[in-house]
Order: C-alpha cells, then sequence, then structure tokens
C-alpha cells in the first residue's frame, strides 16, 4: 500500500475533509463529461451538415458538369477549398464543445469545505446519487460517441485529402488523375487517422474505463452509506 | 426534522455542528451556541435536549453548554464512521480531452 493510502485511512478529520474535496473535485470533471454529452447533438448536427454540404456541392460540381468547364489546377484549387468546408465544420464543433465544457462552474463547494468535517458530512449525507450516476453514464456515452464521431470525420477529409494529393501527384507524374481509387484512399486513410489518432484513442479509452470505475465505486459507496447507520 | 417525534432521526450535519463548536470553544452560552451552528433558536434548543438525554453535552448552573466526553467520543466515532466508508474510495484520474 502507497504512503498515500496509509495515511488516508488515518481517522482523522482533515483526511475526511480532504478525501471528500478529491470525490468533489472528480464530479466537476464528470460535470465536465455531461456538459460535452449535453452539447453532442450540437455537436454531431454541425460536423454532419458541413459534411452534407461538402458532398452536396462537391455532387452538384459533378451532376452540373461544372467539373468540365475547369483545368486541372482549378479543379485541385476548387478541391481544396471545398474541404475546408468540412474542416471548418470540425473546428467550429470543437470550439463550441470546449465553450460548452469552459462554461463550467466547478469549485462551488470549496468554500462549504471551509467548515471542516460537518460541511463534509453534509455534502455526502446530502449528495443525489441517483443523480450524480446517470451524470457519470450519460458522460461517458457522450464522451465515446464524440470521440468516435471526430474520427469519423477526420478519416472522410482523409480520404478526400489524400485522394486528392494522390491525384496531384499521379497527374504531375504520369500525367493522368483517376489514379488507384477510393477504396484505396479509403483505407490508406484508414491507416494515417489511426496513426494519428492512436494515442487520442488510447487515451479515451483509458478516460471511458475510468469513468466506469468511478461509476462501480461510487455504487458501492452511495450503497454502503445508505445501508449504514450510525449509532448514537 | 423534529426531534419531538419518537421516530424521526437527528441530522448528523447538525448534531457535528454544534459538538464541533463546542469542541472549539470549550463552552458556549445557547444563544451564541445557535448562531454558530447556523440553526433557529426553537429548532436549535429541540437539538439541545436530545443531545444532553444522550449525555453528549450538559448545562451548567450559569446556562453554559459543555461539551461531555461521551459527545466527544460520538463526534470521533462519527469521524471514523465516514472515514470507514469515504477512506475506501479510490478516485481515477480524469482529464476531459476535447
Amino acid at each position: 500500500m502507497s504512503e498515500k493510502n496509509v495515511k488516508s485511512q488515518e481517522l482523522t478529520e482533515e483526511n475526511v475533509v480532504a478525501q471528500v474535496a478529491e470525490l468533489m473535485e472528480t464530479l466537476d470533471h464528470v460535470k465536465k463529461y455531461n456538459a460535452l454529452a449535453g452539447a453532442f447533438k450540437r455537436f454531431a448536427l454541425i460536423v454532419l451538415g458541413s459534411i452534407a454540404v461538402f458532398l452536396a456541392v462537391g455532387a452538384s460540381l459533378g451532376f452540373l458538369n461544372l467539373v468540365a468547364t475547369l483545368d486541372k489546377p482549378q479543379l485541385f484549387i476548387t478541391a481544396l477549398l471545398l474541404l475546408l468546408v468540412p474542416v471548418s465544420g470540425i473546428a467550429a464543433g470543437i470550439l463550441f464543445i470546449q465553450r460548452k465544457v469552459n462554461a463550467i462552474k466547478t469549485g462551488e463547494w470549496k468554500e462549504d469545505l471551509t467548515h471542516g468535517f460537518p460541511s463534509a458530512l453534509k455534502i455526502l449525507l446530502e449528495m443525489d446519487w441517483d443523480e450524480t450516476f446517470d451524470e457519470i453514464s450519460s458522460g461517458r456515452v457522450g464522451y465515446a460517441l464524440y470521440g468516435l464521431l471526430k474520427a469519423a470525420a477526420y478519416w472522410l477529409i482523409t480520404v478526400f485529402t489524400v485522394g486528392l494529393l494522390g491525384n496531384l501527384s499521379a497527374f504531375l507524374v504520369l500525367g493522368k488523375t483517376g489514379f488507384l481509387g477510393l477504396p484505396v484512399w479509403g483505407l490508406l486513410s484508414v491507416l494515417i487517422v489511426y496513426l494519428i489518432l492512436r494515442k487520442d484513442l488510447s487515451r479515451r479509452y483509458k478516460q471511458i474505463r475510468a469513468l466506469d470505475k468511478l461509476l462501480w465505486e461510487l455504487r458501492w459507496f452511495s450503497l454502503e452509506l445508505r445501508r449504514a447507520e450510525f449509532q448514537t | 426534522m423534529s426531534l419531538g417525534e419518537p421516530s424521526s432521526k437527528p441530522d448528523l450535519y447538525v448534531i457535528a455542528r454544534i459538538i464541533k463548536a463546542l469542541k472549539e470553544k470549550n463552552r458556549m452560552n445557547k444563544t451564541a451556541l445557535a448562531t454558530s451552528t447556523g440553526l433557529a433558536y426553537d429548532k436549535f434548543v429541540k437539538y439541545l435536549a436530545w443531545m444532553s438525554q444522550k449525555g453528549f453535552v450538559v448545562v451548567d448552573e450559569n446556562g453554559l453548554v459543555i461539551l461531555t466526553k461521551e459527545g466527544a467520543e460520538a463526534y470521533d466515532d462519527l469521524v471514523a464512521w465516514i472515514m470507514k466508508y469515504v477512506g475506501q474510495l479510490k478516485f481515477p484520474r480524469l482529464r476531459l480531452r476535447t
């Protein structure tokens, strides 16, 4: 057992207050995950909307045969400019999420805890555990979906970027476009996105596991606290 | 909560506040104690009666409230009881990445 754990087992008022402070700090983090989950729908709308615009404009260029009026350099520049639509969509979505998360007020319990053990006791006894569990659960799901949608959007942008750069290279070197094809660019993009987001995905997975662990810890704790009765 | 009702349970937070105030000041008059614990006086009187009945406090001839050894022990027991549960909690490191 570490020194910290030994110390935390000492039955002092300060240790109870310190543990409750740590609990409240953790729940402040949960609030942020929950804010992310709450804003996820709008994030998805922004990102998917920008992708839809990108695909619609791209398809329109093809259907209206406007592509034929452009020479190769113009076509590449148009495609490049068109790619800015989903890139901006993702950037706007992430900024929106960051704003929502940063708007969460934290540490409001700190003032209460300055009154020592009785305040720590009050916080524990008045905690709405069911609401806390709901927040952790929805935060966990929202965070997972957010990570997945972001990765999918990155992949889509990478597919078109890789395709564009591939065709540009093929045109410059071989003098022709339509080199390889969408399935190849798609698979290559999966690899690129995986290499770029590997650490990020691993961290996200660990965070989801941590939220899971917290949920189980607090379920046990609330159950024990509710079941137990202090005998005066 | 009304301590006049036999089935009602005392609010542990209020009891802890009263005992903590008495631990810090040793003895206090009722009004000062009620003020320092933030309780309405009528409610405070009910708590005081309950605590006197349990032997946690005594009121001396000058009307000062004094914490007994049993009262101090009950407070320590309460700390130990809470620590027994909260001390076992292990908090994971949460760092949200957007």
